[in-house]
Formats: C-alpha cells, structure tokens, sequence
C-alpha cells in the first residue's frame, strides 16, 4: 500500500489508505481524547469528544470516523477544538454520578482522565443532577446505569465482535440505558466473556466477583497465561498482598495473541485457587483409611513405592513445561497416558503424510487470505480462538469457510461458506474438496461443495483444526486428511488448536498410549481427575496408585498416597501453546509445589534415551471410520463452557452461570416421552432431553456442566472418544 | 581579698537564693506529667480514629485516598461488598509505628471518616499492638465523638 | 415572475377533485402519462438529465439537488438498489406531504416509478410516519390498484422495467426523518443515524445504493417530465424553482397548506395567502422553516422564502413549515416547548444532542418559571455552540429555535429574570 502525508498539528505523518485522523495521530504520538472509540470496534462518532479541525471543513469533524485524505491539514488543539471539546465533556460530567471513592474504575477510568486534562475546569451546571437508577445485576456482570456515558462500547463488543447481541439501548434521549435486551443476562444468553467490562471506560459495568474489592491502582499486576483451555491467552492478574483480586485482559493493550479477549473460565475461573476443596496436606491410607501426613513422610513413601517399579502414568495437559519434563524424567515416558490422547492421534496421523508432526503458530492464520475453519463447538473448547477468528473475517477481512457438523453461532454468521455434513462423511467432503483443489474442472455432484471449492481456488488458505476433531474416532484419518489437503493448496497452513493448555507439549514429550495398554505396577495420576480428563476409563490394577491434585476430586477416595499441588496461578514456567512458547507468571506464595516434590524424587535413566519411533510415511487422505447402522444416533459429549476444566465446580464465581445438564435432539429424532434413556455399548443414562432444529438428524448432543461418575460409567471404554459415539435412544 | 569577703559571706549564694525566693511565690508552670495532663491544643494531631455516624456506624467508603495520600505508608483497608450491596470496609489498619501524624489523611478524606484525636499517650509493650485495627478505630471514634461533644 | 396573480395548481391540482385518491380519478386527470412518457421515449440518463435541467431541490429540508442525487445513485454499480420515500413527516407544524399521498397518492407514486427507472431501482419503499394510519390505508389501496393496472410489478407497461413497492410504518419516532436513521430503522434496527460518509446513495438499505426522496419531491418528478425541465425551471425563484407547499399554522387567520413558488415573500404568504394574524393584531415572531428552524423577528419578514435567501437570513427553509406567533405569545414559552420536543425525539447517540437538549429544557424552563439569571442567557448559548458539534441534523438544528430566540429576543428573556413570572401568563 502506498502511503501519503497527512499534517496533524503541523506534524507531517505518514498515513496509509483507510486509516483514519485519529490511527494516524495515535501512531505519531498525538493524543486525541476519545470515549467511543476503542482500537477493536467499528467507530461509532457518538460522543463528539474527538473533535478535530480540518482546514477546509466549515464544522469540526471527528477523527476517528474522519478517513485520512491525501494532503489533509487536521489542527488538533486550536482554541475552537479545545472550547467544543471542553463542551461536550461538561455535557457528559453534569449528570454523572460523583461515586469516584466508591467506583470500582476509578484510578483506571477514562472519563477521569479525560476530564481533567480536557474537561472544563468549572461546573456551569445547577441543576439537580438526573438520577438514573437503573441496576442490573447479573450473576457475574452488573450494569450501573448511573455512571454510564452511553459510549456504546459494550454494546459493539457483544453485538459485532462476540456475536452475541445481549446488550443493546432501552429508551431513547436522555433516558437511554443499557440493558440486556429482556432485563437478565441468563436469559438473553449472555456467554459471560466479560469483554464488555474490559471495554467500558467507566465503571459502568462491573465486575461482580470484584465489585468494591480492591482499589484499581494499588494491586500488583502481573501478566501470565491461562491455562483453563489450549488458547493460551495473555492474562493480567491483579493480586493485593498475595491475594488475587480479579483477572482482566485489557482489550487494545494486551500485546498477547488473544488481544485481550477472554472467556468465563479465563476472565472468572480464577478463584479456583480459594475454592474449598483445595486439598491442604498430603494424604497416605493406612490400614484402609487415609491419613493426614507430613510432606517429608509422604516423600519418602514414595521414593520407597516407585524405585524400580513400572509407572502407569496419567498426565493432564495443563502442566507446564518444566513440570512435563521433570514427569518424563522422574515417572519415564514410554507407559503414558493423557487427555491428549486425540490431540496425539490427529498429530500423528498428521505427521504419517507430512513427515513432521509441527503445526504452524495460530498467528499465520493473518498471512492467508482464506481460513478453512474444520471441527464443531470451538466456541465451547476454545471461546477466544472461536472469536479470534470471527474477528479475522470482520476486522481483517479474511474469508472464513467451516466444515463442520453442527451450526456455530458464533462463526456461522460470518463465515463466507459453510459445508455442514454428516459426521460420517466429514472425510469424504474433505476429499471432495482435495479433488477439486487438484482438478479445476472436477465436479462433486454437490453444489454446496462445488462453491466451496471454487472461493478456495487461488487463494492462500489456512486450516484451522479444533474442536470436537480431536474427540473424534476418525482423528487420525482427518490428520491424514488435512496434512494431505494442506500440500494441495496455495500457503496451506495448519494451525492445530490443541484443546489443553500444553496438549503440544505432552504429544511431543511422552509417547501416549491407551489407558488400556499400561502395563506397570503403579499408578501416577498428575493433576488429572480420572471422570473428567479420561471418562469412561478405570484406573488398572496396581499395587499402589499416587495421586498429584489440587483438590479433593472424586479420585482421592480410590488413592493411597495423595500429594497436593498447586494451581496455574501459582506457577512460574512455560507452556507450549497455540501461538508459541507461552509465559505463566505468578506472585503468589505456594505451599505445595509439584515440581519441588518433583525434584526430590530420583531420576530415571530408561525413560530419556529412549527415542520415537520412526512412523511409516503415507501418501493419501485419510479413509472414513464412522458407520451409522439405521436407528443409531452419532453422540457427542461435550463440557459446557464453563465446565471445561471443572472450572464451575471449583469456581464459585462460574457456578453460578454454568449450564445445565440436557441432551439435545433433533425434532425428527426425538421420542414423545419427556425422558430417554441413552445406550452406549453397555452404558445407559436416563436424562432429559430438549429439542433443537438446530442439531443436524441423525446426532445428539449431552452437554454437561461438568463430567460425573454416572457419565463416566456411561462412556465406559470409549476414551479418548467423546464425539461420534454411537448410541440408540429410546423412551423411558 | 575581695573575693575571700564574697566567699564568706556568701553573697553569691545569696543572689542565687534571691532568685529562688523570687519566684517562690509565683504560680507554679511545671506539669508532674505522669500524675498531671496538659490539656492539648484544639487542632492537636493524636492517633486516629474512624469517626462514626450519630447511630454508631463506620463513615469510611474505603475509597483509599487516606492511604493514598500517606507518605509513609501507614493506612492500609480491606473492602468487600456488603450484604446490602454497599461497600464494606472489613479491616482498617493504621501503623502507629511508622506515623508521622502529618494529618494529611484527614486532609484527604472526602466523607470526613478519618479523624485525629487528642490522645498522645498510645505506648504498648509490643509493636504488633501498635498497629490499630477497625474495630480499634471505631473505639476510638466512640471517643472522639465524646470528646468533641464536651468541646463544644 | 408570476407575482401576485392566483398561480396555476400544479402539486394540488388533483386534491380538490372528489375522490382523487383513487386510481381512476387519477388517470382520467392525465395520470401515468409521464411514467408512460418516461418509459417509451426516454432513456433513465435522459430522465436524469431531465430533472437536472430542472434545478429540482430535494423538498425534505436539506434542500440537495434531486438530479444530481440520482446521478450518484446511477452510477453505482451495487445490485439491487433502493428507492426509499421519506414520508415520516415529524415536525410539528408541518402537514404538507400528508396533504399529498392522502389526496394525490398516485402522483407520489408515478413520481417513484420514474425516480426508480431513472435510477435502476427494483424495489421500493415508502416508510411512512407511524401516526398516519388513514395514510397507510390510502397508499396501500393506491398501491394495489397500481399492481392491477400495471403500473406496478414486473414489466411495467410492457418494457423492461419493473418494480415493487411497500409501505413501510414508522414506530412514532421524529429522528427516523434523518435519512440514515430511517435506513436503520427500514432495516428493523433502532432508528438512530449512521456515519455518513458513506451516503446512502452509495451505501443505504442493506448496504446497497438507497435513493431517499421526500413525498414533495417525488410529487414534482411527473410534472417535470411532463412539461419539461426548462419550464418547470423557470417558476419560482431561479436558484431554487419549482412550485412549494408551505404549511401555515399559528396565529394566521387562515392556516393552511399553500401552494406557491418558491421564493415568494414570507410577508406576503402570511399577509396576504393566510389572511394575516388573527384579530389583528401585531406579528412577533414568525419560525419559517419548521421547529428548527432560527426565528425571524417582524422586521425581518420580507424575506423571500427559498434556500438560499433564509440562509442568508440566518435560519432555514428546512420543510417551509411556517409558524407565526403574534404580540400575546411568549417567546420563552414556545421556545421552551419546542426544545422539549426535541429533548424527547432526541435518540441519544450522541452526547451534545443527547445532554444538550435536556440542559436546555432545564434551563429555559427556569427562566420560564422567573428562576433564571443572566448567566444562564449565555450558559444557553455556550451549550448551543456546543450542540452543532452532533452527529446529525437534529442535534445540530435542535438548538436554533431556543439559541435564535434568546439572540433576537433577550430583552423578553431579561424581563422574565427580572419579574420573575412570565409576564404573558395571564390568571
């Protein structure tokens, strides 16, 4: 693109084409005072403070809707733009509440900078101030009208970036006020990202678990990564005498790859670490029962039980990197298992026709012109990747096409195609897809695909692979698939969302079996819980099982010797996430520490020599898995959003807006019965279930908040699998 | 020779004793501090105290501007959200230890919540008592309430 | 210029006549003949030029000329486009485009047909103030004759042309005039203005090419095409011609809709088309242009009345709603009533609009209610200096009848601060 000159007070600053005054003044260092505007929305001009001059314009205009034209002479201080701003500020400080002690922004809040440094230095006001005294309290979010500026801000964010139209304008004029749009956030189906709380420049909307906390300027900031979800996004986490306060992404100055978009779990999981079920000291059974014991004591008992013994090793992949690698020295890497399980299988199918098991950094999906999105329920696994992408088509401009089986709310409203197909023939569309990439004049029979096809053809594409893939029983064949595609078109890059935080690194590290395979003699369980990281699997019989757990899981009961640990807010180290080496940063004290207990315990030799396996190259897509026999529903099993990781059942701040329990069906396939009893295999699970035009025929959806034994017993031997399940339904 | 006739007859003494005598019958200005209080001045700065409404409760918004404004770190607060949906103070610490009694809390407090009182006698055997808590505070502020009742 | 002779009726020529909103009374009038005339002999350039040569400026108050806006829509390439007439007539005193589409309904829509053709429209709105419920029904009647004639719908009178209109209800709201407001609110949204560039021309309804036109200036298009731009050009005053209604109202001994050049003198159209103010008595104060429009003093009332010339007298023609007041009105009064108006149609996008109207309200109010000072004289005009900073023409016109007001008539202000009652209050 070609840059011209634009002068902004007789400053001459370069300006590119589409950029706006206040883009340019921004970069060059010249402040313009704004409310409405934020860096990540559309530019709405509608509170008239960043009022400029331009030479040849008779009204001042505003600079953040003002397109920079070429020789453009824009005066940002003269005396009339000072007069006009200073205006409108004491238009919007008249009425406003004067609760700065109490307000939980203040010290962070723009209209207090703003007004200072350009506000008027008098009131002229003597009227009564106009109270508006509408509250609305939601279970993590409160809106206090009182203090609003009607900036419209939060109103952008949720509508057009989250794509969840929650809050909008009741009343018109001088009554306007924000509300969710039936007066509660349950209801309006708000996601609870809290994007709207980052971006409001009062304190308007609050954060609840914070609301009247702290004071905003006198905590301690730090910046980590969370590790609730395999997004890996930049966190700031304000603590106040080693007590964490609140988590906030500061949307427009977080210079991470998620730009400050969190979801529930990242933005209110944080109180996990105060939840009541923290385990407080490690545990030993003696003579049935288990006994509190010191450190040392529980130290040596493990010393004792592990030297010389095979280790069934269960990982789950939120640990760090020093932590990982002090596992695979300490318990071996050959005899493992994680949740990664299906991550691992796509990789490897991935890498049996690449030849190398790297994927490329999520930040590559900007170099491409087209974004091939394939997997279901990524807002679910990964909320923020879900909106980064929508936030490519509508901020960037890329052309997002999905493939998938199931309509995304989120996506789907942006996506420039979308092939919704069975699940059963989610390879042969992806083969369809790769003929039509080879051969320009190949022809599916189907017009949907051919479309597909054709906004393919010329462009760079990127895949994006996430969601329920990695759940799937054809996760190696779709690796193969995708590797395959991958080479047929222009750029072709992959970008694997692993679906933990440090998925990568576990696949990379340990060579990862089926539960069923481990044959050692005791079992080691690190930071996982058996239901919810490996449903449907019963731990092997061993002669001695250790527990490494943060909490008092449903697992402690079946332990002999169980050694607390600490939490990602607690840590120091790396992970490997989608976007690179990721930093987790705290200030808070640990008690326990996995990685000091680690550091005691003797170092095995068998496990780091041993080398990977040579794998058998391929060359072709994959072959499809999935049959459905007449009758049988294809099932998916998913952890709600604020399930994933247990959050709701450790956090109270996400209890209170986690889902419910309910299977999903199609009105085709639902019974007339208000209850159905679901068969897998041997399992069976009586539950409610909904309707829901919206699942495709011929599949269910469970959604649950959180995986219990009765699920877990349900789901019995189809680890890793938690989508493309067959089951039959039938009236109870 | 003259001095041995001032030696003798004492005469320094003498006018050293007259001195004495002087002002023996004038009023006394010493103050047997222990047993005797000098009343302080009006705007005297002695330790703090969190003034309380006229039903007994706390004034304080917790808005930290006192702590804020301290120079030597002396105010720290806990808040939360109350049950009524109010703010809440939990703790209100005041460190005697490193106060400088400058008032510029008082100064800056926008509810008018914190207040120094008269007492200057505040000496503990150990520092952790010297470190004032809220309901140590509100103590005092029963206090103060009484005394600027009898001030006026 | 025609001068004071009894001028031809051209934009009422079909009201008087009995049932004239009926499709047969129209056409036995010499209705449809100029679509005809369009559609057979013209090319849509032709057209286009047509009401160029005209110098036909739009009517709804911002006064852009209508030829060179659809030149603009033309010559966007944006597949389908719109044409959208703006008929949510809000205003208080303003009553001229209800006159039009109750009586003459068919002439709004010939005038629609041939600005569609023109223009390459294929669908067409007509959004219509939600409080004309008697004007839905007369233009859904029209409508559906003009489908059973061929007027309307696919292939118009056996040419290529087609096109399909609806009557679309506004919901009661004075900013869904704005043009954008209206395109958000056609599109189901809340009516509340955009960001203009880019114009709707360019990017309207949907984001497609959108021609807004007031019901008045369509009503012109059939009789430019009919007889031609260079005659319609030559009535009324030369920058701005063409025939004008003016709605009078107020205290005039006979309120109205007028029909008259463009340019006539406000004097004369008061004085002598309305019969002067009643009883007799003394003019005061006369709002030309409807409610935001600046006020002129009775000194001032000579002034032709057309775009340009009111500009230069400081106010606007705005819709050409004229509103007298005579010696026993309070200045304050109607300006406090008028600032009220717009505080509650205000939609609150903006701030100046937004605080500024409810400041204002306050304000006079207080000096209405002999509370004021002197101080607040200039508070008010500080804050109207401010309000021009809106994103839209209501902010920035909401102010001229109360900021006017004060200018013209302080001393009326002054007299309320001294007594301390509003001297005209009678009991």
């Amino acid at each position: 693109m070609e840059s011209f000159k634009v002068v902004i007070d007789g400053k001459e600053c370069e300006a590119y084409p589409g950029e706006t005054v206040l883009e340019v003044a921004e970069r060059n260092g010249i402040t313009i005072p704004v409310f409405c505007y934020h860096r990540e929305l559309r530019p709405e001009g509608a509170c008239r403070v960043c009022l400029v001059e331009v030479e040849g314009a008779p009204r001042l205009v505003t600079a953040c809707t003002l397109k920079a034209m070429p020789d453009m002479v824009v005066k940002t201080n003269t005396e009339r733009v000072r007069r006009a701003r200073a205006g409108v500020i004491e238009l919007i400080l008249n009425n406003h509440t004067l609760e700065c002690p109490i307000c939980d922004k203040s010290g962070e809040c723009e209209l207090q900078m703003t007004g200072f440094r350009h506000g008027p230095k008098k009131s002229r006001y003597k009227e009564p101030r106009r109270e508006k005294d509408i509250v609305i309290q939601g279970p993590l979010i409160e809106i206090d009208n009182d203090r609003c500026i009607l900036c419209r801000r939060c109103i952008r964010m949720c509508g057009e970036n989250m794509g969840n139209r929650v809050l909008g304008i009741l009343n018109r004029g001088y009554r306007a006020y924000i509300s969710p749009f039936n007066g509660d956030f349950m209801e309006s189906g708000c996601e609870h990202c809290g994007s709207c709380v980052d971006v409001c420049p009062v304190g308007s909307l609050l954060d609840r678990a914070f609301k009247y906390k702290d004071r905003p300027w006198r905590m301690d900031k730090t910046w980590t990564t969370c590790l609730f979800c395999g997004s890996g996004c930049k966190v700031e986490i304000d603590s106040y005498h080693g007590k964490v306060k609140r988590a906030v992404g500061r949307i427009g100055i977080n210079d991470g790859h998620n730009r400050g978009y969190l979801c529930v779990r990242g933005k209110w999981g944080w109180d996990v670490i105060y939840s009541d079920k923290r385990l407080k000291e490690p545990l030993l059974r003696v003579d049935g029962e288990l006994r509190r014991i010191l450190l040392e004591e529980a130290l040596k008992v493990l010393k004792e039980k592990i030297e010389g013994r095979k280790i069934n090793l269960f990982l789950e992949s939120s640990l760090t990197n020093e932590e990982l690698e002090k596992i695979a020295a300490v318990f071996g890497t050959e005899n493992a298992t994680s949740d990664s399980l299906g991550f691992y299988n796509f990789l490897k199918g991935f890498e049996k026709v690449k030849g190398t098991r790297e994927t490329d950094k999520f930040s590559s999906i900007y170099d491409a012109d087209a974004v091939v999105v394939i997997g279901d329920f990524i807002e679910e696994i990964n909320p923020v990747v879900s909106m980064l992408l929508r936030l490519a088509v509508l901020q960037k401009g890329k052309r997002l096409l999905r493939v998938g089986v199931f309509p995304s709310k989120k996506l789907d409203s942006v996506a420039f195609s979308k092939l919704l197909v069975d699940q059963t023939e989610i390879i042969d569309t992806l083969k369809h897809v790769i003929l039509g990439m080879i051969d320009t004049s190949y022809s599916s029979g189907n017009r949907k695909i051919d479309t597909f096809i054709k906004s393919l053809r010329g462009k760079k594409v990127s895949f994006v692979v996430a969601g329920t893939v990695f759940f799937s029983p054809e996760a190696e064949e779709i690796g193969k698939t995708v590797a395959y595609l991958s080479d047929r078109v222009v750029g072709g890059k992959v970008v694997a969302v692993p679906p933990k935080a440090n998925s990568l690194k576990v696949v990379n590290l340990f060579r990862l079996k089926h539960p069923e395979e481990l044959d050692g003699d005791v079992n080691v369980v690190v930071n996982g819980e058996l239901e919810r990281d490996f449903p449907g699997v019963e731990l092997p019989k061993a002669e001695f099982t250790v527990l490494f757990t943060p909490f008092y899981t449903p697992d402690v009961s079946g332990a002999d010797l169980v050694i607390p640990v600490e939490v990602w807010l607690e840590k120091n180290g790396t992970v490997d996430g989608v976007d690179g080496k990721l930093e987790v940063k705290t200030v808070l004290e640990k008690e326990f520490s996995l990685l000091e207990v680690l550091s005691q315990l003797p170092v095995r030799n068998t496990g780091a020599e041993s080398k990977e396996a040579e794998v058998e190259r391929v060359n072709e897509p994959g072959q499809r898995l999935l049959e459905r026999e007449k009758g049988e529903l294809l099932l998916t099993v998913l952890s709600n959003r604020t399930g994933w990781n247990s959050v709701s059942y450790y956090s109270k701040n996400v209890a209170g807006v986690a889902g419910e329990r309910v299977l999903l069906l199609n009105p085709e396939d639902a019974p007339d019965s208000e209850m159905v009893k679901l068969k897998v295999g041997n399992g069976e699970l009586l539950i409610s279930f909904r309707k829901d035009s919206s699942i495709p025929k011929g599949h269910a959806v469970l959604r649950v908040e959180r995986f219990t034994r009765d699920v877990s017993e349900f789901l019995r031997g189809q680890f890793p699998n938690l989508s493309g399940i067959r089951c039959q339904i039938a009236e109870a | 020779m003259m001095s041995v006739i001032k030696k003798v007859a004492l005469v320094d003494l003498l006018k050293g004793m007259s001195i004495t005598l002087k002002t023996m019958f004038k009023p006394t200005v010493t103050v047997h501090y222990p047993f005797e209080k000098v009343p302080p001045r009006k705007r005297f700065r002695g330790i703090h105290a969190l003034k309380l409404n006229p039903d007994g409760s706390y004034r304080c918004e917790a808005c930290y501007l006192c702590a804020e404004m301290c120079p030597s770190n002396v105010i720290d607060m806990e808040m939360t959200e109350g049950k009524d949906g109010k703010k809440e103070l939990v703790d209100f610490t005041v460190d005697l230890t490193r106060c400088l009694f400058c008032g510029l809390c008082v100064e800056a407090c926008p509810r008018d919540a914190i207040v120094m009182t008269d007492i200057y006698e505040f000496s503990q055997y150990t520092v952790d008592k010297l470190i004032l808590h809220k309901k140590d505070l509100m103590e005092l502020g029963r206090y103060y309430q009484e005394w600027e009742r009898k001030r006026r | 210029m025609a001068g004071r002779v009894k001028m031809e009726k051209l934009l009422l020529r079909n009201v008087d006549k009995e049932n004239s909103h009926t499709i047969d009374v129209y056409l036995k009038n010499g209705g449809y003949q100029s679509l005809r005339k369009a559609l057979k002999e013209m090319s849509p350039e032709d057209v286009v030029e047509e009401v160029k040569l005209s110098g036909l400026r739009g009517r709804g108050g911002a006064g852009f000329p209508t030829g060179l806006k659809w030149e603009f829509a033309a010559a966007d390439v944006k597949e389908p486009k719109f044409f959208v007439c703006n008929a949510d007539e809000g205003e208080p005193c303003t009553f001229k485009d209800r006159v039009i589409f109750e009586k003459d309904p068919h002439a709004l829509i010939e005038g629609m047909l041939i600005g569609a053709y023109a223009t390459g429209c294929r669908y067409g709105y007509i959004y219509l103030r939600g409080e004309y419920p008697i004007g839905r029904k007369i233009l859904e009647r029209a409508i559906g004759e003009a489908y059973e004639k061929g007027f309307l719908g696919e292939n118009i009178l056996g040419t290529d042309f087609s096109f399909d209109l609806y009557v679309h209800s506004g919901a009661g709201a004075y900013i869904c005039g704005e043009e954008t407001a209206l395109i958000e609110s056609l599109e189901g949204k809340r009516g509340e203005p955009r960001i203009k560039p880019p114009f709707p021309v360019n990017a309207g309804y949907l984001w497609k090419p959108t021609v807004v036109n007031n019901v008045e200036t369509l009503a012109n298009i059939p009789l430019i095409i009919e007889r031609g731009g260079k005659w319609y050009s030559g009535i009324g005053s030369p920058d701005c011609p063409g025939p004008k209604l003016y709605p009078v109202s107020g205290k005039v001994k006979r309120p109205g809709v007028y029909e008259l050049p463009m340019g006539t003198p406000l004097s004369e159209i008061i004085y002598e088309h309305a019969g002067g103010i009643v009883q007799d008595r003394k003019l005061k104060a006369v709002f030309p242009g409807g409610a935001s429009s600046s006020v002129l003093t009775a000194d001032e009332i000579d002034v032709p009345m057309d775009f340009p010339s009111l500009a230069k007298a400081g106010t606007m023609l705005g819709s050409g709603a004229i509103m007298v007041l005579d010696e026993t009105d309070c200045i304050v009064r109607a300006a406090l009533r008028l600032i009220e108006f717009f505080r509650h149609e205000s939609c609150g996008k903006c701030t100046p609009c937004r605080e500024g109207t409810d400041w204002l309200v306050r304000l006079v109010r207080r000096i209405e209610e002999g509370e004021g000072s002197e101080e607040d004289l200039d508070v008010i005009l500080s804050v109207s200096e401010t309000m021009e900073n809106s994103f839209c023409g209501l902010g920035m016109a909401a102010h001229n009848p109360v900021a006017s007001s004060v200018r013209k008539f302080r001393e009326e202000f002054l007299t309320h601060i001294e007594l301390g009652r509003c001297p005209y209050r009678r009991g």
